[in-house]
């Protein structure tokens, strides 16, 4: 379990979390929504262990985020950026062979970890394009093959984390559902756990088990999103919704529009 | 490609190596020198003389030098995550610079023997790089961005004090800081060459050893946290590293460019990209080219030679410009 317990972050004058608290439950799926600036990409930050709450408490499995080693929190959680700007032309095998470089399965592991992980993403047919050649969405696809490799490459006792900032924002579609329902495959698969920060309710009410939604910097709402209101919505991103029922059966959230 | 490459490389050395040995201003023959190794009598006395106590000590300073240039060259564009990083930007050759001249202007008749000059030209840059590495941390963490904008700082500043010296040098000693920052191999002996040797192979022993790690570091600090590195600790191995054997290099040679700027870009150009691959092969096309200018510099003009580091920037910099632009 990965609990953040009151926590804020301060930059300077600007409070850019305050007193949130959030757990991340093994089997589920959480959905982190807010309005651009609500603090989203700072508390998956928080969350991932590479930034340190100004105040309160962030710990995997009742000890302190801190206090892991970066190695050993490696093999239990992974984290897909936004864009990450690689330096060298790389290819795409070779990126996603990184998401276990410095913590190696055994060598006979290796191969069908790394074709699982790119047949999960869809990029199989990329392995050997260099990443500059690739499109936006074809890169984030990389980028979340590498976060299942890292996984794969520790699938131990306990369970994992995967967490995601923005993972469908240069996707299609057909692919934005592919890659959540590739992480909904592994949670159930694992027993982990994922976050994911997303902008489209429809996505997340497809895919998410529990919501988190801030509003500057503070939770509006935290727990299923099946209970999840219009009105808390409509307050928070200042627009009016309507919770529908869509063609499959699942309550989703439109925006009425200005 | 990659396994071609690795039976190429290592003949090039050879082959590079066996001609340093054979030409200069009195040619020996290659079939000589090539079994000089097993069969003593091959040469003449004189031949053996040239061979063990010249031209032996210039091409293994020489190997070293191209060598650790290029390694270092590729780890630091790794760090900086740059293909235009090179070894001068982290303040070691600058800062080798002002502590020769500082040797050259005031230690005047003082000079306590063949290793005073390198030995402050090492100091200079250990010094100037535990300055740009002070002045680029950031809420004590390093950032390489504000590393790379110290190093330009401290550049500028060492160049500034190189000025100083020069001014109130005689013509002598300012003409001997002139060759010297032209950077050559003229002065290798095996009293130079075994202080510079330990520094420089355990530089290069160390960074082949992160290999991996630049891998990882090159998809960026937070990513390569993810991972499992501690990417401030990289750094600082990096940095500590190639100041070790860079200063080691510049000291011994004075400062040599384009190679660990070029040698780098060659590789990841046929070779790709990862590091494992790029650290070896990258020394060896470092020793084969400074071994192979070094070589063309003693023979061009003979009896005189051109400063081999004058002969790499002339070649160097239109050869990086073609590249730049194709």
């Amino acid at each position: 379990m990965i609990e953040a317990k009151s926590i804020s972050l301060r930059i300077g004058a600007a409070t850019l979390l305050d007193d949130v608290t959030v757990t991340l439950r093994p089997g589920r799926i959480t959905a982190i929504l807010g309005p651009n600036g609500a603090g989203k990409s700072s508390l998956l930050g928080i969350l991932a262990g590479e930034r340190r709450p100004s105040a309160g408490t962030v710990s995997l499995d009742q000890r302190p985020l801190s206090r892991w080693p970066a190695r050993d929190l490696a093999r239990r959680r992974a984290v897909v950026p936004q864009a990450a700007q690689l330096a060298f032309p790389f290819t795409v095998a070779e990126v996603v062979r990184m998401g276990f470089a410095l913590t190696p399965p055994r060598q006979q592991q290796r191969t069908g970890i790394l074709a699982q992980a790119l047949a999960a993403a869809d990029i199989t047919h990329l392995a050997d394009r260099a990443m500059p050649s690739l499109s936006g969405g074809e890169r984030q696809r990389t980028h979340f093959a590498r976060a299942l490799a890292q996984l794969a490459a520790n699938a131990e006792r306990f369970p994992a984390y995967l967490l995601l900032d923005e993972p469908t924002a240069s996707l299609d579609p057909a692919h934005q559902h592919s890659l959540l329902a590739a992480v909904r495959a592994w949670v159930r698969q694992s027993g982990g756990a994922a976050a994911i920060v997303l902008h489209d309710l429809a996505l997340a009410a497809h895919y998410a088990d529990d919501v988190v939604l801030l509003s500057r910097g503070k939770v509006a709402a935290h727990g299923a999103i099946g209970a999840l209101r219009a009105e808390t919505l409509g307050a928070v991103y200042g627009i009016d919704f309507d919770r529908v029922i869509d063609g499959a059966g699942n309550a989703v959230f439109l925006a009425r529009g200005l | 490609m990659i396994r071609l490459a690795f039976i190429i490389l290592p003949l090039a050395v050879l082959a590079v190596a066996l001609l340093a040995l054979a030409l200069g201003s009195s040619a020996i023959p290659m079939t000589a020198v090539a079994l000089w190794p097993w069969d003593a009598a091959a040469l003449s006395d004189q031949q053996r003389l040239i061979i063990e106590n010249i031209r032996l000590p210039r091409m293994v300073l020489g190997l070293l030098v191209g060598a650790m240039l290029a390694v270092a060259g590729a780890a630091l564009q790794g760090i900086f995550r740059n293909p235009l990083a090179d070894p001068g930007l982290i303040g070691v050759s600058g800062g080798a610079a002002l502590g020769a001249a500082a040797m050259i202007v005031m230690g005047g008749d003082r000079f306590v023997g063949p290793l005073a000059l390198p030995l402050a030209a090492f100091a200079g840059a250990v010094i100037a790089t535990l300055a740009v590495y002070g002045l680029g941390r950031r809420h004590g963490m390093i950032s390489p961005p504000s590393m790379l904008l110290a190093g330009i700082a401290v550049n500028a500043l060492a160049g500034a004090g190189i000025g100083v010296f020069s001014y109130v040098g005689d013509d002598l000693q300012l003409r001997q800081l002139t060759f010297w920052t032209m950077g050559s191999l003229g002065a290798a002996g095996w009293s130079t060459l075994l202080p510079s040797l330990v520094p420089m192979l355990a530089s290069m022993a160390g960074l082949f050893l992160l290999a991996t790690r630049l891998d990882v570091f090159s998809l960026g600090e937070r990513e390569a946290f993810h991972l499992g590195l501690n990417p401030h600790r990289m750094v600082q191995l990096v940095v500590g590293l190639t100041c070790l054997g860079v200063g080691a290099a510049v000291a011994a040679a004075g400062p040599i460019g384009f190679i660990g700027l070029v040698v780098p870009h060659l590789i990841r150009l046929s070779l790709g990209a990862g590091h494992r691959v790029l650290l070896p092969a990258g020394m060896m096309l470092g020793a084969v080219l400074l071994v192979g200018a070094d070589t063309i510099a003693r023979i061009v003009a003979a009896p005189a030679e051109l400063p081999v580091g004058l002969l790499c920037s002339l070649l160097g910099a239109p050869f990086f410009l073609w590249l730049l632009r194709r």
